[in-house]
C-alpha cells in the first residue's frame, strides 16, 4: 500500500532519507511547474525546485501537519520564487549600470516550443485554474492527490479544473486564429 | 439524451467521471457527430497536455540523486526553525577573552576561526559553488567540530608549556529559534575552560570561576573587539568583495577520507588581521591566511585552517588554528547552551566592553604612560626580593617583561598581540611589586609542610590578583589596537609613529589618518588631537 505524505514526512524526520526521496518523486514535478511560472525557463525552474526541497528538508521539523506536506511544500516554493524574483530585480537594476557593450545575462527562453506555448497559455489563466491543471497533470492524473495539494473540495476542484481546460482551449483557439 | 457541454467532455477526457456516466456519454458520442467532435477535441487536448507536461520530468532521477547527495547526513532537527544570522556580537565576546590572562593564548587562536564562520553566516551566496556552501551554512542549525591550536615560535622564546602541546578542544554551535549559542570547551595548562557566547554576553568558565563579558547593544558597534567595529551591512559588503576577488582555488583533496575542495582567502579580507595600509604599517598581521575545505558531497565545510602571526616584544610566533571534523545539523542537547545561574556569577566578574574610538585610543595611550612607573617599581621589588634569596629573575621576565615595562616611549607597535602583552605585563609587574612589598616574611618557626602551604597560597593569591589587575589594561589595549585596525580596514591610511615619538612632544605626530572630507586627523605626542588640511 502506498504510504501517505504524512507517513513519509515523519519517516524523513526520523532520518529515513529514502522517504524524503519518495516525497521528492511525488512532488518535484509540480514544484518545478510552480517555479516555471516565475523563471520562464525550465532549467532554472528545476534548479529552484531543488532549493525548495533543500529548504523543506531543513525545515521539516517545523511542519505541524505532516499530512499537509504537499501544501506546505508549495508554500515554500512560492516563498523561494518570491526571493528569486527579488534577486532578479536586483540583477536587472545592476544591469542598468553595466558599461556599454556588456550584456546582462539574457533571460533564457524555453527551447521546447510546445512547452513555451503551454507556459504562455497557463500564464493567462487565473492562479487557481493554473495550479489545478498543473497539480492534476503533474501528480499522475490523480485528482484526489491534486485537490489535496491545493486544499480544495472534490466538487470545487472538478469545477476549477474543467474551467481551466475550457479557458485553455479558448486561448489555444485564439492563438490558432491569429497565426 | 441531451448533448453534454464542453466541460463534461473535458472531464471525461481526464477520466474524472464515474464509470456509468462516462460510458453513457461515450455511447452518445458515437451517435452524435457534434459531440463526437467535441469528445475527440477534448481527448486530443488532454493528450497534448499530458505530453507537454512530461517536460517537467526534466532529468528527474538525476536531479533526485543530486538532491539526496546535497542533503545533510543527519536527520532534520525536529522542532523550531531558524537560519543562522549571527551578528558580530558573540565574536566580540570571544575577542574579549583575549583580555583574560589565563585564556589569552587560546582565545587569540580561536578568534580567527570564529571570524571565518561568522563570514559564512552573514554571506549571501548566489551562483558560484562557494556561495552554495554559504547558503547551506546559513540553513544549518547546529555544528560541532574539534579544534587544535598550535603555536610555533619563529623568533625568541616562549614558555615551553605554551608551545609543547597544542591546545585542543571542541566547538559547538546551536542556532534554533531565538537561541544563538556558541560553545568552546578546551583545556589550557591543565585548567578546563569553557566559553559560552549567548546573545550579547559571553560566559567564561576558568576552573570554578565564571566571568561574564557584557557586549551590550549600545556598546557593541563601537567597542574594542577585534572585528566588531563593522556593522552587519559592512560585513556583507566585505564578504561580497571576497566572493568576487581572485581567491585561490586549492583544488581537490581527501580530507578525513572525504573528497573536498579548498579555497584560500587572505585573512584581512575576512577581518582576521589588519588590512594592508598605504602608510607605514603599525601591525604585522596583514598576511594572515584562511583555508576552507568543503566536502564535495555535502557542500559544507569540513575543515578550516587559519594561520596568523603574533608579534610581541622579543617574540614572534605563528598560530595555526584548525577546526576539523566539522559536522553540521547534528543532534545537540539544548541544556548545554544555557547560561550559568545568576548566583554563580560574582558581581565583579561582569566586564563591560569599552568603546573603540579616538577617545579610547588617547585614554589607552595615557594609561600606558602612567603604568610605566608602577611596572618599573614592581621590577625593582621583584629583583630585590630575588636578590635577598640569592636568586635571579627568570630570563623570560627580564626580557619580555622588562622591555614592555621599561619602554619610556609609546608602544612600538599596534598589533593586538603586542599591546595585550605589553599592557598586561606592565599591570602584572605593578601589582606583583605592590603585593611583594606588602607581604610579610614567612615565619621562621614554620615546619616544612606549613611553609609549603603558605608559599603555595601566596603564589595563588598573587597570580589571581595579577590576573585581575590585567583586566582593565587589557581592555584599553584592545581599544587601542582595535581603533587602528578599524582605521586600516576603513582605508583611512593610518600611520603610527610610536617607536620614535617622545611622550609630551607637541610637534611630533603619533597617529594620523584620513577623514571623509580629505583632511586629516592627527594625534600628537602630547596626546592632543586636531584636524588638519594636509597630511604633512
Amino acid at each position: 500500500m502506498k504510504e501517505t505524505d504524512g507517513v513519509l514526512a515523519r519517516a524523513a524526520l526520523r532520518g529515513d532519507r529514502s522517504a524524503f526521496a519518495e516525497l521528492y518523486d511525488r512532488r518535484a514535478r509540480l514544484i518545478r511547474a510552480i517555479c516555471l511560472d516565475t523563471t520562464y525557463d525550465l532549467n532554472s525552474a528545476a534548479d529552484l525546485a531543488q532549493e525548495v526541497f533543500l529548504r523543506a528538508y531543513s525545515k521539516l521539523g517545523s511542519l505541524r501537519e505532516p499530512e499537509s506536506f504537499a501544501a506546505w511544500l508549495t508554500g515554500i516554493a512560492r516563498q523561494v520564487c518570491r526571493e528569486w524574483r527579488r534577486g532578479r530585480l536586483r540583477d536587472r537594476q545592476m544591469a542598468c549600470t553595466l558599461p556599454k557593450g556588456v550584456e546582462p545575462a539574457a533571460r533564457q527562453r524555453e527551447t521546447d516550443p510546445r512547452l513555451e506555448t503551454l507556459r504562455e497559455a497557463l500564464a493567462k489563466l487565473p492562479e487557481r485554474e493554473r495550479l489545478s491543471l498543473q497539480a492534476f497533470y503533474l501528480q499522475g492524473l490523480d485528482a484526489e492527490q491534486a485537490r489535496t495539494v491545493l486544499g480544495l473540495s472534490p466538487s470545487t476542484f472538478y469545477r476549477v479544473l474543467a474551467k481551466a481546460r475550457e479557458h485553455l482551449a479558448a486561448i489555444y483557439r485564439r492563438a490558432e486564429v491569429r497565426s | 439524451m441531451t448533448c453534454p457541454d464542453a466541460k463534461t467532455w473535458d472531464l471525461l477526457s481526464m477520466n474524472l467521471l464515474d464509470k456509468d456516466r462516462a460510458e453513457s456519454f461515450r455511447q452518445h458520442s458515437l451517435e452524435c457527430e457534434r459531440c463526437y467532435t467535441a469528445w475527440q477535441e477534448a481527448s486530443r487536448q488532454h493528450t497534448e497536455l499530458l505530453d507537454t507536461f512530461q517536460a517537467f520530468d526534466c532529468d528527474h532521477d538525476q536531479r533526485r540523486d543530486q538532491l539526496m547527495a546535497m542533503l545533510p547526513h543527519a536527520a532534520p532537527i525536529s522542532k523550531g526553525e531558524s537560519n543562522i544570522v549571527l551578528g558580530p556580537k558573540w565574536l566580540g565576546g570571544i575577542a574579549m577573552t583575549l583580555r583574560q590572562q589565563k585564556t589569552r593564548w587560546a582565545a587569540a587562536a580561536l578568534l580567527p576561526a570564529a571570524c571565518i564562520l561568522l563570514m559564512f553566516f552573514l554571506m549571501a551566496g548566489e551562483k558560484i559553488a562557494f556561495a552554495d556552501v554559504l547558503q547551506k551554512i546559513r540553513q544549518a542549525k547546529t555544528m560541532t567540530c574539534d579544534f587544535v591550536t598550535t603555536t610555533t615560535v619563529v623568533e625568541g622564546e616562549l614558555p615551553e608549556q605554551l608551545t609543547k602541546e597544542p591546545t585542543r578542544g571542541t566547538i559547538s554551535m546551536y542556532f534554533d529559534g531565538d537561541t544563538r549559542a556558541v560553545l568552546h570547551d578546551f583545556e589550557l595548562l591543565g585548567t578546563k575552560s569553557r566559553f559560552l557566547s549567548l546573545g550579547d554576553k559571553t560566559y567564561v568558565w576558568t576552573g570554578d570561576e565564571v566571568r561574564v563579558l557584557n557586549n551590550s547593544a549600545g556598546v557593541n558597534q563601537n567597542s574594542a573587539g577585534v572585528n566588531q567595529h563593522q556593522a552587519t551591512e559592512d560585513w556583507l559588503s566585505r564578504l561580497l568583495d571576497v566572493r568576487e576577488s581572485p581567491d585561490r582555488n586549492l583544488g581537490e583533496q581527501s580530507i578525513n577520507g572525504r573528497r573536498a575542495v579548498g579555497f584560500e582567502i587572505a585573512g584581512w579580507k575576512l577581518g582576521i588581521g589588519t588590512r594592508p595600509t598605504k602608510g607605514s604599517a603599525a601591525s604585522t598581521d596583514s598576511d594572515s591566511l584562511a583555508l576552507v575545505w568543503v566536502d564535495i558531497e555535502q557542500d559544507l565545510p569540513i575543515r578550516l585552517e587559519i594561520e596568523q602571526k603574533m608579534v610581541m616584544p622579543n617574540l614572534t610566533a605563528t598560530i595555526h588554528n584548525q577546526w576539523d571534523n566539522i559536522k553540521w545539523n547534528v543532534a545537540l542537547d539544548p541544556d548545554d547552551f544555557r547560561p550559568p545561574a545568576e548566583e554563580d556569577i560574582a558581581k565583579d566578574a561582569i566586564i563591560q566592553l569599552p568603546a573603540m574610538d579616538e577617545v579610547a585610543f588617547v585614554d589607552g595611550m595615557r594609561a600606558w604612560l602612567e603604568s610605566k612607573d608602577k611596572a618599573e617599581a614592581g621590577i625593582d621589588v621583584m629583583k630585590k626580593k630575588a636578590k635577598e634569596k640569592g636568586e635571579e629573575l627568570p630570563t623570560q621576565m627580564s626580557t619580555m617583561f622588562e622591555r614592555a615595562a621599561l619602554d619610556a616611549g609609546y608602544p612600538e607597535r599596534l598589533d593586538m598581540s603586542w599591546l595585550m602583552v605589553t599592557f598586561s605585563s606592565r599591570a602584572t609587574l605593578g601589582k606583583l611589586g605592590e603585593m611583594l612589598s606588602e607581604m610579610k616574611p614567612i615565619p621562621e618557626d614554620l615546619n616544612e609542610e606549613d611553609r609549603a602551604k603558605l608559599i603555595s597560597a601566596r603564589a595563588q593569591e598573587s597570580a589571581l590578583a595579577a590576573a585581575q589587575a590585567t583586566t582593565e589594561p587589557s581592555l584599553k589595549a584592545g581599544a587601542v589596537a582595535g581603533f587602528y585596525m578599524k582605521l586600516a580596514n576603513e582605508q583611512r591610511d593610518p600611520e603610527y609613529f610610536g617607536a620614535t615619538v617622545k611622550p609630551g612632544d607637541a610637534e611630533a605626530i603619533l597617529l594620523k589618518w584620513k577623514l571623509d572630507d580629505g583632511r586629516y586627523r592627527v594625534i600628537y605626542g602630547d596626546l592632543r588631537a586636531e584636524t588638519v588640511d594636509s597630511a604633512d
